[in-house]
């Protein structure tokens, strides 16, 4: 929708303080996309793809940035290649090439390790990083892959069944006093009186006899099981489930309550 | 706009697929006249055999223009296929390949995507029918030579003498070029509908064949509704080869087929503007 293959029922897409509309799709040389798969012409080289691609982006673009591109993101040296031989994550890196290649102050990448392998996945979120960070990009991802938007992400936006549910920078969504603790512990008798008298913990979730689930801040955890093993309590095991994920399950859970449609 | 074109034509001629047109052409037209070098006389006997009760045949009967007509009627009901193979795939193939999304996201017009998209099929057929040109007349007259061309219709015999027979070929591959532009018309638009290739091809070749038969079948309620047909005016270069030529009947053919053409092109251009493009 943001880049007008879809029509929206309603509302603007503002690109740059510009209402964009069919009529001004030139607004479209500030922005870079991929689109969940990196669908490529398979029967043209990596270079014939990208050359063809930049032609039309609005702006005049040289074999040397191509190249300077082509390096970027890893796939000097096979550019002559068709790309029906390329491997997913060449494809995906030759996708980001091509979203890239005109040197837009936007990009936005949907699902961009879809189908990657773990080192593609690394990679792919060294590459993000390094184009936001280094390059002074903003980039816009949308994923399922939650664990991976929390390695790179400086904001997020949640949404749900089409509607918005939240957004903020990570920190301001991920109160880090409301990490998730699991603790299983050798002690029965007595736990419920001894977490009463800890000053650590933001609250307890859940308890049952050697084991309790609580919230509190990660930094706390260190002195909170000194105190614990102190008082007799023998640690067998302590997990903490701080993530995107969870936080995302809890969220999406109390809205499909709130909704009645769980 | 250019640019557009250029890659059209780029990427229609990097890719097997449009190859076989050529290959289909060059086969048929190969296989006719070598089977005109070995069994010409005996085809002629049996096709003249009403006229030379009458009359007296004398000379070259089986040469280039000859035989070029007979290569011409063979294939003509093949080109609109072949024309479809390309044209019908321009955007719908897009779809199914995924990149029509990578175009989209580019700051490019979509009318400037059907335009390209037709202009590219167009140079396409024109390119398919002056290799037609070259493998059925240059070649038949390479191998068969030149001699006054005996038209052999229905209902009649006509002979048109050797000297007036060039440009009546010219001009027939001219008015082929405006008919298969409509053709070509005809399956960008439907390739706007689909989301895979293999759809408008065949939704094209059914159309044109279904309406062929509508044109071909003598039937008197059909009379009607065949003023109309795509496939009526199609077939309106056979008219260069009477004597005298039906110049005013011709006229209304071609209007016709540019007709069809703008409002098949209009047509994609519409229903391309307002579709939502999810594939």
């Amino acid at each position: 929708m943001m880049l007008g293959l879809i029509r929206p029922d309603s509302g603007e897409v503002r690109i740059k303080g510009h209402q964009f509309t069919n009529a001004n799709r030139h607004l479209l040389r500030h922005i870079g996309a991929i689109i969940e798969r990196p669908d490529l012409y398979g029967y043209l080289s990596g270079w014939d793809n990208l050359r063809m691609l930049a032609n039309l982006s609005g702006k005049d673009i040289n074999s040397s940035r191509l190249t300077q591109v082509l390096e970027l993101v890893g796939l000097r040296g096979r550019e002559k290649d068709k790309v029906r031989g390329y491997s997913q994550g060449m494809k995906q890196r030759l996708g980001i090439a091509i979203a890239l290649v005109h040197d837009p102050d936007l990009l936005i990448l949907d699902e961009p390790t879809n189908g990657l392998d773990p080192q593609g996945i690394a990679e792919m979120r060294k590459l993000i990083t390094s184009l936001s960070r280094d390059h002074g990009k903003t980039v816009m991802v949308s994923s399922h892959l939650l664990y991976e938007i929390e390695q790179v992400a400086s904001r997020m936006l949640i949404i749900h069944k089409g509607k918005k549910i939240t957004e903020g920078t990570v920190s301001e969504l991920m109160d880090p006093d409301d990490t998730l603790f699991d603790l299983q512990l050798d002690m029965d008798a007595g736990l419920e009186q001894l977490l009463k008298e800890s000053t650590w913990i933001t609250s307890v979730e859940a308890m049952q006899p050697g084991s309790v689930s609580c919230r509190m801040h990660p930094d706390r955890m260190p002195e909170f099981s000194a105190w614990l093993v102190a008082a007799g309590a023998g640690i067998r095991e302590i997990r903490s489930s701080h993530s995107l994920e969870a936080y995302f399950i809890s969220l999406t859970h109390d809205a499909a309550h709130s909704a009645g449609t769980i | 706009m250019m640019q557009l074109i250029r890659q059209e034509l780029y990427k229609t001629f990097h890719r097997p697929r449009t190859y076989i047109s050529f290959a289909i052409i060059a086969a048929i037209a190969v296989i006719i006249e070598v089977a005109m070098i070995a069994d010409g006389r005996t085809f002629v006997d049996f096709a003249l055999s009403g006229v030379t009760e009458q009359f007296d045949l004398q000379g070259n009967i089986i040469n280039g223009y000859f035989v070029t007509y007979i290569i011409l009627q063979s294939l003509i009901v093949n080109i609109p296929l072949l024309v479809a193979l390309v044209a019908g795939d321009a955007i719908a193939g897009e779809a199914g390949l995924g990149t029509l999304r990578l175009l989209l996201t580019k700051p490019v017009a979509r009318w400037q995507l059907v335009i390209s998209k037709f202009a590219g099929s167009l140079i396409y057929t024109l390119a398919l029918l002056l290799w037609l040109a070259i493998i059925a007349l240059g070649l038949s007259l390479f191998l068969f030579g030149e001699g006054d061309m005996l038209n052999l219709k229905s209902d009649e015999v006509v002979l048109l003498l050797k000297d007036d027979i060039l440009w009546r070929y010219l001009a027939a591959f001219g008015f082929a070029a405006l008919a298969m532009t409509s053709v070509a018309a005809l399956a960008v638009l439907l390739s706007v509908f689909s989301d895979n290739g293999i759809g408008p091809i065949i939704s094209t070749m059914g159309i044109i064949l279904f309406f062929t038969i509508i044109t071909n079948l003598g039937l008197p309620s059909f009379e009607l509704v065949k003023p109309y047909l795509l496939t009526t005016h199609m077939i309106g270069w056979k008219g260069f080869f009477s004597d005298p030529v039906p110049y005013d009947a011709m006229r209304d053919s071609a209007l016709v087929l540019c007709a069809y053409t703008i409002v098949f092109v209009a047509a994609a251009i519409i229903v391309f503007n307002r579709k939502d493009i999810k594939s």
